[in-house]
């Protein structure tokens, strides 16, 4: 996803702003010309000072691009569907790691997406399922990690 | 400092540290060929791994991962036209030309040859010179830190690619996540939204695992690779004409070496910009510039040596300052801290076994490169032909559970998310990313520096200028400072006056 340079500058402004309006909600502290908030402003002052020449040279160039521009990729469906599975793994680890375990959730994810990638599904659950017992006998039993176990126990129970 | 020395050796030569070098060697010799996957993406993965180890196999497994990483991004340049990280870029279409006039032996074997060397004395320069600077650097207070990062910063949006003002946003955006967390000096919580996991700032390990290799994956699945066409040559006898090579080509390679090292030591400028340059240096002052381009090994020498050379010097800056001379250091300060090892004059006089046995580390990985390159070039073909859609995924849960694993904390997950997101569209819209994650390592050293020393100086800013070193350093930043804008109102008046 491609930003015009005004677009960019824009936001680096606006996020200047803001640093600024939360700065000035910081104790100033007793008997010292500098407070907490002095570094903040002078960042958001770098930031937005840099943000509005970006801007002002993108509207004195008269920029043509579109503001916002989508990379190649976006025209191909598989590529696309390929860029969510990175962000889709992602976030189903995050919502659901905790209850259903790594030992599961992780084998599942992984086949899904060496599936998905590289077509050939038996292969992607073969290597998903080794992978997965790799990595969490790497971090669980030599590193020390406590990766979440999740519902693995009440398989043990069965 | 015999004792130190030994002390030194012995942490080194323990069977566990040489077991992760060797690993960590491997591990970097497989980033490095396979495209897509960098040595800082390597540096960043290694990092939640040395965090359970002890300071010098952790060092060690970085300094090894990333100097066979250098290297071996050379091997997809000269078989593919691929180059395997940034730092093979400049010299790629020069090795593959090579390859197509059949000469891919004697190109691989020039790239691990000078590499090694060029290490080698990156090596020999940080042992030298460290030790003396950091004998200087002993002189130096709060002041004088204060400006060597702010000098530090400004070098970093000097040399980055790209346009100087998104520069100028990257490292703005870094500082800015540098403050998020409780103030260390006057204890205030600041942009943590009343959140417990920000008190204690963004955490270094996720936020660079999610700026380097987020961003490196979804370009990697986004991408139409196809089936890769590696060049079918015999490649068992790379180590013959490399000899001649030396006695033909000294002063490249010495050259090489040197805008390496140099390079390596700016803040913000690594690897790939000291390649770039040295290939640039190499085609303008060489003998026969018209055969660049067509398959003529000279410019390999100079950048081969290059880009391993600055590697070395990019540690200078890093063990003596705390100050990042690129990417990887930046990652590594964060470790040296983790691991008690804080960057600075004083690691010399307190744990001089240390600094001793970084260097052998060097050393070592430099020398082991020599083996295990040649077998990393002789199972080249195997390498190359791993398919990049089994890699990725694997990659990704190894982030994840990286990320996790630093404070067993499933909100780091999260934040490796969102900084991977923001690298990503960074890259996407031309922002350099290496300014920001200066910003991030410097923001915090800056900020007490500065406020100590408002402290000692009663508020008065006039101290910044006081000592001899400090005002000096203090001068030629803010003249850095000023250059740009004296540039462009120069530049107007001259314009105006000749229209």
């Amino acid at each position: 996803m491609r930003f015009s340079n005004l677009v960019i500058g824009a936001f680096f402004i606006a996020l200047a702003i803001g640093i600024i309006f939360l700065s000035s909600g910081f104790d100033a502290s007793a008997g010292q010309r500098f407070g907490p908030g002095l570094f903040p402003t002078c960042t958001a002052l770098l930031m937005g000072a840099a943000g509005s020449a970006l801007f002002i040279k993108a509207l004195l160039q008269r920029e043509v691009r579109p503001w916002v521009e989508l990379a190649d990729w976006w025209r191909e469906k598989r590529l696309v569907l390929n860029g969510a599975s990175i962000f889709a793994t992602l976030l189903l680890y995050l919502f659901f790691s905790e209850v259903v375990g790594f030992l599961i959730l992780v084998p599942l994810l992984l086949w899904g997406l060496i599936a998905l990638l590289w077509g050939r599904v038996w292969t992607a659950l073969v290597i998903g399922v080794l992978a997965s017992l790799g990595i969490h006998l790497f971090f669980v039993e030599l590193l020390k990690v406590p990766l979440p176990w999740g519902l693995v126990p009440y398989f043990k129970l069965l | 400092m015999f004792e130190n020395i030994a002390h030194a050796a012995a942490l080194v030569f323990d069977p566990f540290t040489l077991f992760v070098i060797l690993v960590a060697s491997v591990f970097g010799l497989f980033f490095g060929a396979v495209p897509g996957l960098t040595a800082t993406m390597a540096t960043a993965l290694l990092v939640p791994v040395t965090f359970f180890m002890d300071p010098i196999p952790a060092i060690g497994a970085i300094i090894a991962a990333t100097a066979m990483a250098i290297f071996a991004g050379d091997i997809p340049s000269v078989l593919l036209r691929i180059p395997g990280t940034p730092a093979s870029a400049a010299y790629t279409d020069e090795a593959y030309a090579m390859t197509k006039k059949g000469n891919a032996e004697l190109a691989l074997g020039a790239c691990l040859v000078f590499s090694v060397i060029g290490g080698l004395f990156g090596t020999i320069v940080l042992a030298f010179s460290a030790p003396l600077l950091a004998d200087f650097a002993l002189q130096f207070s709060t002041v004088e830190y204060f400006w060597l990062g702010c000098l530090g910063l400004t070098c970093a949006v000097f040399v980055a690619r790209g346009e100087p003002l998104k520069g100028v946003c990257s490292l703005a955006f870094g500082l800015f996540l540098a403050q998020v967390g409780i103030d260390v000096v006057f204890g205030q919580p600041r942009f943590t939204f009343g959140n417990l996991n920000l008190s204690g700032g963004i955490d270094l390990v996720p936020a660079l695992v999610g700026f380097f290799a987020i961003p490196e994956l979804i370009r990697n699945v986004t991408a139409n690779y196809g089936r890769v066409e590696i060049a079918e040559q015999k490649l068992t006898s790379i180590f013959r004409g490399q000899w001649e090579l030396i006695k033909k080509y000294p002063w490249n390679m010495l050259r090489g070496n040197m805008i390496g090292v140099l390079i390596g030591a700016l803040p913000g400028a690594g690897a790939d910009i000291a390649a770039w340059v040295s290939y640039a240096v190499s085609k303008r002052f060489s003998k026969e510039p018209e055969k660049f381009g067509t398959g003529h090994i000279e410019g390999l020498v100079d950048s081969g040596a290059a880009n391993n050379s600055a590697l070395g010097g990019a540690w200078v800056p890093a063990l003596v300052f705390g100050i990042p001379g690129d990417s990887i250091t930046a990652i590594v300060i964060g470790v040296l801290y983790m691991k008690g090892m804080n960057p600075g004059p004083t690691v010399f006089i307190n744990t001089p076994h240390m600094v001793y046995a970084l260097f052998l580390v060097f050393f070592l990985a430099n020398l082991l490169m020599l083996p295990l390159g040649w077998l990393a070039i002789k199972f080249a073909r195997r390498l190359l032909s791993v398919p990049r859609e089994v890699l990725m995924p694997i990659i990704l849960i190894f982030c994840i559970v990286g990320a996790y694993a630093i404070e067993n904390n499933i909100f780091n997950v999260w934040v490796m998310l969102g900084m991977g997101v923001i690298g990503y569209l960074f890259e996407e819209n031309g922002v350099p990313t290496a300014p920001a994650i200066l910003g991030v390592v410097l923001g915090k050293m800056i900020e007490e520096n500065f406020m100590q020393s408002m402290i000692k100086a009663g508020g008065n800013i006039g101290g910044l200028f006081e000592r001899p070193i400090g005002g000096t350093i203090g001068a030629l930043t803010l003249t850095l400072w000023a250059a740009p804008i004296a540039w462009l109102i120069w530049r107007r008046a001259t314009g105006s006056r000749s229209a």
